[in-house]
């Protein structure tokens, strides 16, 4: 869309072009480094992991408070994608190497509580109320919604204890598959039903 | 579309929003750019980081980066006195490893014209003339950086070049050939 006149300045500064300098090859090397540093400093670690399990593969991450992330069946890719885009990721780094360890042991063994840090502070308060609740649940046993409705003393709610639970990043390890419909049946699960089913009876609750 | 990581914006934008706040500064009329690029470049893509989550649409990346970039230019210049233009006989000096230009004296000859000539633009129209022809960018995202119109984007343009080519007489003998 230029007109022949733009077009006549754009040759001319398409000659002056290359009379203007710019940043060495070097320089722009040096510049770039000194900013990945600067955001190094900055940017919150995530250190992340994935592993095959009898669910097929998970992924996992974590961050200095705790693991904050298990993730079923996805590509290695659109995990990473998924992660806060302003973090620098470790593979396999430090903060979750208890966590790999630990779920290897559950799917391994006899499944018992974990003992491992978690940050949900992403959540609602609520919603953190309803899921750090449901870790005192243990392996084998089974609660109802509302059940856990009454216990964080919100009696009514069971229908948002459903969505808390729904919402939960850290599946397996916050045991939201520990908690059924009040008549017996499943409920619902997000990663599903096959897996809540496959984990209750690994736990001996069905 | 979803926001790609935050190194990776480093790592594919580095380079050309380094090259453009060397060549704003230069163009300016500092004839010594390098740390000044440096450190700017690294303060707009911190700014960049901060403002990272509150981004609604990853559809522009370069130009949100661009925009950064200009702002802290504007602030720089904002600061810092203007830099005395007419006491600096030479672009460069030999030593000066971070300028290719001094290759040839022709080349060097042209660049110091082209930093006299662009100095002397007003810095919206300085600005629009490096964003659009040595960067290469479409008007609708010179637009979005020199927060104007895209018919402001294209008068800031046609009018700097116009002042340009008044402040070069050179530049008239360099277009001879060209079709009127």
């Amino acid at each position: 869309m230029s007109s022949p006149v733009d077009e006549h300045y754009m040759a001319m500064l398409r000659r002056l072009r290359e009379g203007m300098p710019g940043p060495t090859r070097e320089a722009s090397q040096r510049a770039m480094s000194h900013t990945l540093r600067a955001y190094q400093q900055r940017a919150p670690r995530v250190d992340w992991a994935g592993f095959d399990s009898p669910l097929g593969r998970i992924h996992l991450a974590a961050g200095p408070e705790g693991l904050h992330r298990v993730e079923f069946d996805a590509e290695e890719q659109e995990f990473l994608d998924s992660l806060e885009p302003r973090a620098q990721l470790r593979k396999d780094g430090p903060n979750i190497l208890p966590a790999v360890r630990a779920l290897e042991a559950y799917f391994s063994s006899e499944p018992r509580p974990f003992e491992l840090a978690v940050n949900l502070r992403s959540m609602t308060e609520f919603r953190q109320k309803v899921l750090q609740w449901i870790r005192t649940i243990p392996p084998g046993r089974v609660v109802t919604y509302g059940q856990v409705a009454e216990q964080i003393g919100n009696p009514g709610a069971a229908r948002a204890v459903g969505q808390a639970l729904g919402a939960n990043p850290i599946p397996i390890v916050v045991p939201c598959h520990r908690v059924i419909a009040s008549d017996g049946s499943l409920g619902g699960y997000s990663g599903g039903l096959h897996i809540k089913e496959y984990l209750l009876q690994h736990e001996g609750a069905r | 579309m979803s926001f790609p990581r935050f190194e990776t914006l480093i790592e594919e934008h580095h380079d050309a929003i380094h090259r453009y706040i060397w060549r704003a500064l230069w163009s300016g009329g500092n004839s010594h750019p390098g740390d000044d690029a440096e450190d700017l470049t690294q303060e707009a893509f911190l700014k960049a980081f901060d403002a990272y989550p509150s981004l609604r649409s990853a559809s522009n990346l370069r130009a949100w980066l661009y925009k950064i970039a200009t702002n802290c230019l504007r602030t720089h210049w904002r600061q810092s006195a203007p830099a005395p233009l007419e006491l600096e006989p030479e672009l460069v000096s030999p030593a000066d490893a971070d300028i290719r230009a001094v290759e040839s004296q022709s080349g060097s000859e042209r660049a110091r014209a082209l930093r006299r000539g662009l100095s002397r633009l007003p810095e919206k129209q300085r600005q629009a003339v490096i964003l659009r022809y040595l960067d290469e960018l479409e008007y609708d995202a010179i637009a979005l950086i020199l927060d104007c119109s895209n018919d402001s984007a294209r008068a800031n343009v046609s009018h700097g070049l116009r002042q340009l080519r008044r402040f070069m007489p050179s530049a008239s003998d360099l277009s001879k050939e060209e079709p009127r």
